[in-house]
């Protein structure tokens, strides 16, 4: 596909233009509309977007995780060499939680209620590694303790609902480190816990990638987490990736209309105290369903223009690793970021 | 605050809510302190934020202030009338909420123009055509399209659905709204759009909100007063830029570097694990937040801080009571 963001490094995770369609009962929802991206070995890489963006379901579609009426097809998935769509189930088993884990939103629901934390820590490596009962449960004692979890050996005994919603979001941590894996996906790490509670993991879950040089897929609606944590960042809006871009010059020149209002809306964004109302995005998502021509944001965009209404729009490079997916020209969309900015100021 | 000079349209005073739990055939029960001792005067078109952490007690004491939840102890004065002597239909007519989420808290089976028009129904037994205006009349005040009337809730976003609940709060003309973490369930383009409403509509009304968040960011540019709540008190109160500008108690400056700003610049802290609070079924003698906080001091540990006057904020933290000889360093995270 013309103007892929090529990564300079070999990619741990290689994807090309990933569809994902689910059948309704209204006709054929297209979940994702051709995701390109690269996640280099040891980045953090950020997938941000809104409700039913399609942020979920690209990774549900690597990991062979989608739902029963959701079919995927890609030009390229490849996970370390390996095409990942075309695994069967077993050969897809022998990665996930192996050298692929995930970490999901609720620590309550990925964790089994009816077995200690140590039984489950310990049954991933059994599971994935030829590896004795002794190292399992070393290997976790190990973990929980880099997790900071204090009398590692007396918390294995624990279940679940023993543990405070952060403690339990360590534990998986924890699990998801067992086998030592190359690629994390976190989806909605910390939407679950605390705002404290939220700071410490995702503190813990950048100093854990750090030591251990993995790559970590971080799933978030949360553009203050991307910009805290992430390497890269994509943004998503109704299936497509709208802008790629290295975390700062996303944050330093957001191209895409879509990208400039989400940093607007966010509350901490602007002056403290200001009497002015918040900003935000007038109109709401399209709907999924059928096919589109043109840029699906083009009714809440305030540069629209005819053009927007027309063909595939494609992905324009401004930096050699900063492309966005819009028909106005970069200069035009510099102008309205400090237009609209300076208003707030 | 100081001595108001007109009746607070919302007074709590020593407001004290226990719940027992894990009640044994031996040995006492324990107590938790949902709400402990809690103080508050709402004036008549204020917008005060109450900001705390799961267990904080901010849903008991909105439950309270809907007459859900009889209070242990203390008392509840609303427009200076005790919460007790009100009937559940006047109540209805003075507070009115808003929760959290829109998909569970209104009816499926009913269409949107029903939703919105049952607690008018109920309290004032209108004419039919009394009951069309007045839902189009508020419909058109929080935004939403007149087409909606016959949809049915499942057919309409987050957003949207989170306009029907506040309608629906609304079609009595009540003085007083309660919101609880009204717009966490919704995507952030749609969470500031909610928030604008709120906030022109408490205008526009002259409505009286008490505003319940876990996320001291979203009451930043909303609310008047800001209250931080740790395990059933007020640990800080004061106007919200004071709050933000020179937050004083170590919780509220736990609570404020939580938030991550949409900047690059900005760098987590090192992953440190303070153990969490203490048991709130068992709390310790002293303040509470000691084993969280930074800088803990001996006589910490032998009096519960009361709220004191300080730099025009209320600070319950014994480091801001006159004669006090340090100063709380900020806990870091």
């Amino acid at each position: 596909m013309a103007g892929d963001i090529e990564t300079r490094q070999k990619p741990i995770l290689s994807v090309r233009n990933l569809e994902v369609s689910i059948r309704t009962a209204v006709g054929d929802l297209r979940a994702t509309g051709g995701v390109s991206f690269d996640v280099a070995p040891g980045e953090t890489f950020a997938i941000v977007g809104e409700s039913g963006c399609g942020k979920s379901i690209s990774s549900a579609a690597v990991m062979g995780l989608l739902p029963r009426a959701a079919t995927a097809r890609a030009d390229r998935c490849e996970f370390d060499g390996q095409e990942m769509l075309t695994l069967s189930r077993r050969e897809r088993e022998k990665i996930r939680g192996n050298t692929i884990s995930m970490i999901f939103q609720d620590p309550m629901t990925s964790l089994n209620p009816v077995y200690t934390i140590g039984n489950q820590l310990m049954e991933v490596f059994l599971r994935h590694k030829k590896g004795t009962r002794a190292e399992a449960r070393d290997r976790a004692i190990f973990l929980l303790e880099r997790v900071g979890i204090k009398n590692a050996a007396e918390r294995m005994k624990a279940y679940p609902h023993q543990l405070s919603g952060g403690l339990r979001q360590r534990v998986v941590i924890a699990m998801a480190m067992m086998c030592g894996p190359k690629l994390i996906i976190a989806d909605e790490p910390t939407t679950a816990l605390d705002v404290t509670v939220q700071m410490r993991t995702l503190a813990l879950l950048a100093e854990v990638q750090k030591d251990f040089g993995l790559a970590v897929i971080l799933i978030t609606h949360d553009l203050g987490i991307v910009a805290s944590l992430a390497d890269r960042v994509v943004v998503m809006y109704a299936g497509k990736i709208v802008e790629n871009a290295p975390t700062r010059s996303l944050f330093r020149a957001p191209l895409h209309p879509y990208t400039q209002g989400l940093i607007q809306c966010i509350p901490s964004h602007g002056p403290a105290g200001a009497d002015a109302p918040l900003h935000t995005i007038p109109g709401m998502v399209p709907s999924l369903i059928g096919r589109h021509e043109g840029c699906s944001f083009r009714n809440r965009c305030a540069l629209a223009r005819p053009e927007c209404a027309v063909g595939e729009i494609g992905l324009t490079a401004f930096e050699a690793d900063h492309g966005y997916r819009c028909v106005v020209p970069h200069q035009t969309l510099m102008a309205h970021w400090r237009e609209t900015e300076g208003m707030k100021a | 605050m100081a001595t108001p000079r007109t009746t607070p349209m919302l007074s709590l005073r020593d407001l004290e809510v226990r719940f027992t739990v894990g009640r044994r055939l031996i040995g006492r029960p324990k107590i938790l302190h949902a709400v402990n001792k809690l103080s508050l005067d709402v004036e008549r078109g204020e917008f005060v934020s109450i900001v705390g952490e799961s267990g904080c007690g901010k849903s008991t004491l909105v439950k309270t202030l809907l007459g859900l939840q009889a209070p242990t102890a203390g008392a509840i004065a609303v427009n200076g009338k005790d919460l007790s002597d009100y009937s559940r239909l006047e109540l209805a007519h003075m507070v009115q909420p808003i929760f959290q989420d829109p998909y569970s808290s209104l009816n499926p089976r009913k269409s949107v123009a029903a939703n919105i028009a049952l607690p008018l129904i109920l309290s004032e037994r209108p004419l039919p055509e009394q009951v069309t205006e007045r839902v189009r009349e508020i419909m058109r005040r929080v935004g939403l399209p007149q087409r909606f009337e016959n949809s049915y809730p499942s057919q309409m976003s987050g957003g949207q659905r989170q306009r029907v609940a506040i309608a629906r709060a609304l079609i009595t003309r009540p003085k007083i709204l309660v919101c609880d973490e009204p717009t966490s369930a919704l995507d952030v383009s749609v969470q500031a759009q909610i928030l604008n409403l709120l906030r022109e509509l408490s205008r526009d009304l002259d409505l009286t909100c008490v505003f319940i968040s876990h996320d001291l960011s979203v009451v930043r540019r909303l609310s008047q007063r800001v209250a931080v709540m740790y395990l059933g008190r007020i640990v800080e109160i004061g106007k919200s830029e004071q709050i933000f500008q020179v937050p004083h108690h170590p919780y509220t400056r736990l609570l404020i570097s939580s938030i991550l700003p949409p900047d690059p610049e900005h760098h987590l802290p090192p992953a440190r694990w303070d153990g969490g609070g203490p048991d709130p079924t068992n709390l310790p003698e002293g303040c509470h937040f000691r084993s969280r906080c930074a800088s803990p001091q001996p006589v910490c540990a032998t009096r519960l801080p009361e709220l004191v006057d300080y730099e025009g904020t209320r600070v319950a933290c014994l480091a801001y009571e006159p004669g006090a000889t340090w100063k709380p360093q900020s806990t870091p995270c």
